[in-house]
Order: structure tokens, then C-alpha cells, then sequence
């Protein structure tokens, strides 16, 4: 099918493209749709006009291969000719750009909390796109929607990459070494997204994009709204080719859900950029770390305290194996309770989660990379698969006698999951 | 149209009867042998005759230099291709040389264009190992035939596929197996679909593509087969240990 779906009104215009409303009688398919055109003819320099179009042929092919609500869903595509077109999911809502002009007008609503869960959904958002083999390459506030139920969707993918698709924006190697076009940083390091969210995150603390390489700490100008934590999480991001940047998105995420066990740094308490900083900062960038090493973000269902010892002891050996001690690996302890309004009680489940957290760590209290979370919830099974899935987690532990009631009724085990999952058994040999 | 297309079986029934079984499963309702049906392997007279009965059920099939080496095999023995093309002609009848002698070496498919080696002069099997070369191979069978989209070469038992960069000029593209691959016919592609019966990548599973030509979309695949049986028949052929070997290590 060659042919647009007729359309009605313009909904957005940006620097590139056209995106249009799409009637009922024309959608293809049930869901809100748009219709999105690259702009084309006199509005473009020839010399912009082929990269232009090239582009959008590589968003169309790419959007048709990425599935999940972190992107929306595709319908169908002609990017040739002199009409090219992409009929694809309408997302409601709005962008962060949207977030940051309200922030521009008004800067008593900044807010902290706002900020963190803003990262949170943009950071799964990417790492949903990670997960399938894409790099984003172009993530700017107008590119990321925000759904009325928290999460985020990406948008604009002329300059991705995809590990199984040849880059139809690489140069042959006599264009790139006569030509000005700076490919930037390696088309399959995600940590380019990671920067990419850095910048926004810095944008929703100050107000402004991070100026060139040494930008000022954002707690220089907004230090009531920017916990030194918060600081520290934007700085990691900004720093993502340094090895203490982050080395996946879902670690990002991470960190923005469980601020307390963020290890702050010199980088998250500076309110100032100071010489050796400075300095510092330009070592990091000229030393980029070659590859990002591997994360791992387990989550341990800790059994009750009432459970044998040994099931205890079973569950923490099985959890330090499933770390491996590794610097990049991330744990959450999560308790399955009943429904219940008593804060006091909640408290104490956090209490004692942290004990069976600090047992870990031979006696110290958890503090870096261990969150602690307990999960009320009728359906404790459901509950579970959904935290670790908004969690992006990638390894859950769970006693093999609790998993065995808890989903007896569910058939969850029978549904694909997005993660590995460990039954853990108390009498097994450790 | 689900075409898969095959190529340098060398005389491996066992990889080819995995290829043409994974291929059914997955839709493939047209089949291309790109040549290279015979030599090096154990057993070239099964083979033929696999391929002679999947062309009686429509399939198009191509001549390579094993192929035309094995109907006349060369005086002077200098390679191990030329040792079993002695080998493979005696085990060949009449009938079947005739056949293979008979195979065209280029065959356009509306605007598919397949052959064994380079499009420019094919029966000088020039190897399409590079962007440069894959240019000319292109461009070679764009001028016999200008509506040709996309080039399907053998010869070299290596999976690339050549693509158009943002420059225009042909870029190298190592893909992965079983993604499948948007190839629009409106952009120009030459694919190296690699080696069903001898991979040398170091990974013995044999390789074959299919395209989809609904969808347009080329998924190269790898079909794990029992390659240590095809190396065992290689060594019970009584034909030099190096070749059994090469099944075993994918060199």
C-alpha cells in the first residue's frame, strides 16, 4: 500500500516533520493514529534533503520492528518517493519539553519527586529500546511522551540504530574520511542514550541544557530542588563514557526509584565547579572506558521471618551467587504482604528487610546498590511480576516452597517472562 | 514468495537435507541452488539428484566452477578442489554430468538477478568478497538487466550482505542469523548468501537465506546438522582428511 490514509488536522510541526490528526474512517486499526511526513521540497537543502529522507526511511523500518509501549506502535509506512508518510500510534499526552516549558513559567513546581519519576520512566523507556538492539542517538525532551500512567514513550527515530539491520546512515570509507560529519560517539554504544537522559535530567534541575563539557553542578543554582543524590544520578549520566558512568539504563532507573542507596560522591555534593574538577572532568572524557560492562539487577524474595533458617541461609547464598560480586550488579530485598493502611507495620517490613539486607553484607547496613521494598498486595504473584517488570529487572529469587503457593492459583509460570526466574530450595546442595 | 536460496552444497547431502527441511518449515514455497552443487564432498551423485528434483518442482538452479569442473576435470591435480573433481566426476553417471553441464550460469527473476560468482563475466568465477567488488557485481548485472534490485552470489561460503550507505556507495554488512532483515526493492542489495555444505566463517552449521519478497525482508539462517557424520562420509570416500576436517571446525 503506497497510498496515505487521507488526513485531517496538523497536531505538530517541527524542524523536520509534519504530523498529522488521522479520522476514524481512515485509521487502519483500532488505536488513536497519526500520520507523520518528513518535510520535503523547498522548505530543504538539497544537501539536507537526501540525509532527510534517509532518515525517515530508517525510522520507518525501525519503528516497524520495534514492539512494547516504550515506542509507538507502527502501522504502516511508505518513506519513497516524493510523498513519503508513516501512519503510526497516536500517544496522548505530554512531552517532556512540554514539562520543561510548565518548569520555565512557573519555577515553584519543580519538583524533586517529579524530576526522579520523569528519569525513571524516560530511563526504562530506553532500556526497553536497549533490550531489543536499537541505540535511540537523538533523545531530546520533544522526543520523549509522557503517559498519563507514568511511563514514557520515544519518539523520532531517523538516527537509530538497530544490531540486526545494516546503519543506512554509515558513510563508506572514502566519504568519511573527506567529509565534516561527525558521527559522534560509536552508532552501538547505548551509553549515548544514557548521556542523552543526563541532559534532560540536568534540563529539569536547572532549567537549561548542561553547557559544553564542564557544566556547572546543578545544585550551584538549584540546590533546594537537587538533592545531592539527585546531583550525583545526573552527573553518573553525564559521565556515562566514564567508568563511573552508568552502565545500563535499567541501573539508571534504578537509582532514580531508590535514592537512599545511591552512593553520593564529591560529583553529588559540589555546588560549584572548581579547578580540579575541572580538571578531572576533562581526564573523564578524553579516557572513555572501551566498553559498557555488563548490569545485572537482581530481585530477592526474602521468605518470612518466620520461614526455617535454612531457608533463609539458602536464600541469601543463592542471592550472593546470583551478584557474583559484581560492581555493575543492583538488588532489590522485596517481602510479599496483604493489603494494609498500618504505616507503622510498613515501616517495620522495610526494618526487617534491611536486616535480612545488612546479613548480606556481613553485618553492615545495606547502603549502596541494595534497595529494600516491601509489597502489599492482594494478589501478591501479579504484584510481583509487576514490580519486577517496571523494575526492569533481570533475575528474581524466590523460595521454591513460597513460589510454589503464592502461584499455585496464577498462571503466570506460563506466560513469557521478561526476566530469569530462580526457585531456590532449601535442602538443595549450596 | 518465499524464496530460499542455497548454495556450494559441495556434495553435503546431510547439510542440504537440513537446509531444504529448515526452509519448509519456515514458508519457503520457491527454491534457488546458486551452483557449486558438487565437489569436495562425499556424495555428489545424492546431491545432484536431490537438486534435479527440486527443479522438476520449479526450483532454478545455477552452474558454479565445481560444478564445470567436475564434468571436466582438469589434467594437472593443483588444488584439493581439483583432486575431488577427479573423484566427484567418476562418482557422477553420464546422465547427470550432462545435467550439470547443461545449468545456465545466471538467471534473472524479475528484478532479482542470481548467479554464482560475479555478475561481471560469471563464467571467470571472480569472488564478491568486498564492497568494491560487490559494486561491480552489481553493477554488471544492473546493465544486462536495468530493473535488477538485488544481486544473489555464492562462491565465497560467507553471509554479507551489501547495502547502500548514506553516500550511495556499497557498504559491507555482517548479518545476524535468523533477523529478519528489511531489504525494500527500492533500494539496490547484493547478498553473498554463504556455503550450505562447507562454511569456512569457523562455525561448521551449514547457511542458507530466504526472502520474503511480501514482506521484503532477507533473514540470513545457520541449521545446526550432523556435520561430524558429513565429515565421517568424507573420510570413508577415502578423499583427503583436510576436507572431513574443515566440516568439523566451519574452516
Amino acid at each position: 500500500m503506497n497510498t496515505a490514509p487521507a488526513t485531517g488536522a496538523l497536531r505538530h510541526r517541527s524542524a523536520h516533520s509534519e504530523i498529522f490528526d488521522v479520522s476514524a474512517a481512515e485509521r487502519l486499526a483500532d488505536a488513536p493514529q497519526c500520520l507523520k511526513r518528513p518535510l520535503t521540497g523547498r522548505d530543504v537543502a538539497p544537501a539536507h534533503a537526501h540525509a532527510r529522507a534517509i532518515a525517515f526511511e530508517n525510522e520507518c523500518r525501525l519503528l516497524a520492528a520495534l514492539h512494547g509501549p516504550a515506542t509507538p506502535q507502527y502501522v504502516a509506512a511508505h518513506p519513497y518517493g516524493d510523498a513519503p508518510w508513516l501512519l503510526m500510534e497516536a500517544i496522548p499526552g505530554a512531552t517532556v519539553a512540554d514539562v520543561l516549558a510548565r518548569y520555565a513559567a512557573e519555577p515553584g513546581e519543580r519538583h524533586t519527586a517529579e524530576i526522579a519519576q520523569i528519569g525513571q520512566a524516560m530511563a526504562l523507556a530506553v532500556h526497553a529500546l536497549h533490550r531489543q538492539g536499537v541505540v535511540h542517538h537523538n533523545l531530546q525532551a520533544q522526543h520523549i511522551m509522557l503517559r498519563e500512567d507514568g511511563t514514557a514513550a520515544l519518539l523520532d527515530f531517523g538516527m537509530a540504530w538497530h544490531a540486526g539491520f545494516p546503519d543506512l546512515l554509515a558513510l563508506g570509507p572514502a566519504t568519511k574520511s573527506r567529509s565534516h560529519h561527525h558521527t559522534g560517539p560509536q552508532r552501538s554504544d547505548r551509553r549515548a542514550d544514557i548521556t542523552a537522559v543526563g541532559r534532560i535530567l540536568y534540563a529539569l534541575c536547572t532549567g537549561h541544557p548542561p553547557a559544553g563539557k564542564h557544566p556547572q553542578p546543578p545544585r550551584a543554582t538549584h540546590a533546594e530542588t537537587t538533592p545531592p543524590w539527585l546531583q550525583e544520578i545526573v552527573m553518573r549520566c553525564l559521565n556515562s563514557q566514564d567508568q563511573t558512568g552508568y552502565a545500563s539504563a535499567a541501573l539508571l532507573a534504578f537509582d532514580l526509584r531508590f535514592p537512599t542507596q545511591v552512593q553520593v560522591g564529591a560529583q553529588g555534593l559540589r555546588t560549584h565547579l572548581d579547578a580540579w574538577g575541572r580538571w578531572r572532568q576533562w581526564v573523564s572524557v578524553r579516557t572513555p572506558s572501551a566498553a559498557a560492562p555488563a548490569a545485572t539487577l537482581v530481585l530477592t524474595v526474602v521468605p518470612s521471618p518466620e520461614a526455617p533458617v535454612a531457608r533463609h541461609h539458602a536464600m541469601r547464598h543463592a542471592t550472593q551467587r546470583a551478584l557474583g560480586g559484581h560492581p555493575n550488579a543492583r538488588l532489590v530485598c522485596a517481602s510479599l504482604h496483604p493489603p494494609s493502611t498500618d504505616h507503622s507495620l510498613q515501616r517495620s517490613q522495610v526494618i526487617q528487610l534491611e536486616m535480612w539486607a545488612a546479613a548480606l553484607c556481613d553485618g553492615a547496613p545495606p547502603s549502596h546498590g541494595i534497595a529494600c521494598q516491601p509489597i502489599t498486595s492482594g494478589d501478591a504473584a501479579r504484584s510481583l511480576l509487576d514490580w519486577a517488570r517496571c523494575l526492569a529487572i533481570d533475575h528474581v529469587l524466590i523460595d521454591a516452597e513460597e513460589a510454589q503457593w503464592r502461584f499455585a492459583e496464577t498462571d503466570i509460570l506460563r506466560t513469557a517472562l521478561p526476566f530469569t526466574l530462580t526457585l531456590v530450595h532449601a535442602d538443595a546442595p549450596l | 514468495m518465499q524464496l530460499a536460496l542455497l548454495s556450494d552444497i559441495h556434495g553435503n547431502i546431510r547439510a542440504l537435507e537440513a537446509c531444504l527441511a529448515h526452509a519448509h518449515a519456515r514458508g519457503a514455497n520457491r527454491f534457488a541452488v546458486l551452483g557449486d552443487l558438487v565437489g569436495y564432498g562425499a556424495d555428489p551423485s545424492a546431491v545432484v539428484a536431490r537438486v534435479q528434483a527440486l527443479q522438476a518442482a520449479g526450483a532454478v538452479v545455477l552452474k558454479g566452477n565445481h560444478d564445470a569442473m567436475a564434468v571436466a576435470p582438469p589434467e594437472q591435480v593443483r588444488t584439493h578442489g581439483e583432486q575431488t573433481a577427479r573423484w566427484t566426476h567418476t562418482r557422477l553417471d553420464a546422465a547427470q554430468r550432462e545435467w550439470l553441464d547443461a545449468l545456465p550460469l545466471s538467471v534473472t527473476l524479475d528484478t532479482l538477478f542470481l548467479v554464482h560468482a560475479s555478475a561481471l563475466a560469471p563464467e571467470l568465477w571472480h569472488y564478491v568478497y568486498d564492497a568494491r567488488h560487490a559494486m561491480v557485481s552489481l553493477a554488471a548485472a544492473r546493465s544486462s538487466a536495468p530493473q535488477i534490485q538485488f544481486v544473489f552470489n555464492g562462491h565465497v561460503h560467507e553471509q554479507t550482505l551489501y547495502y547502500q550507505g548514506l553516500d550511495g556507495n556499497l557498504l559491507p554488512f555482517a548479518p545476524q542469523p535468523g533477523v529478519a532483515i528489511p531489504v525494500p526493492p527500492e533500494r539496490l542489495w547484493l547478498a553473498t548468501v554463504g556455503s550450505v555444505g562447507q562454511p569456512r566463517d569457523g562455525r561448521p552449521d551449514a547457511m542458507y537465506a530466504l526472502l520474503d519478497s511480501v514482506k521484503w525482508t532477507l533473514t540470513f539462517h545457520r541449521v545446526a546438522y550432523h556435520f561430524h557424520g558429513a565429515a565421517n562420509d568424507v573420510r570413508l570416500a577415502g578423499l583427503p582428511e583436510y576436507l572431513a576436517a574443515r566440516l568439523e571446525r566451519g574452516r
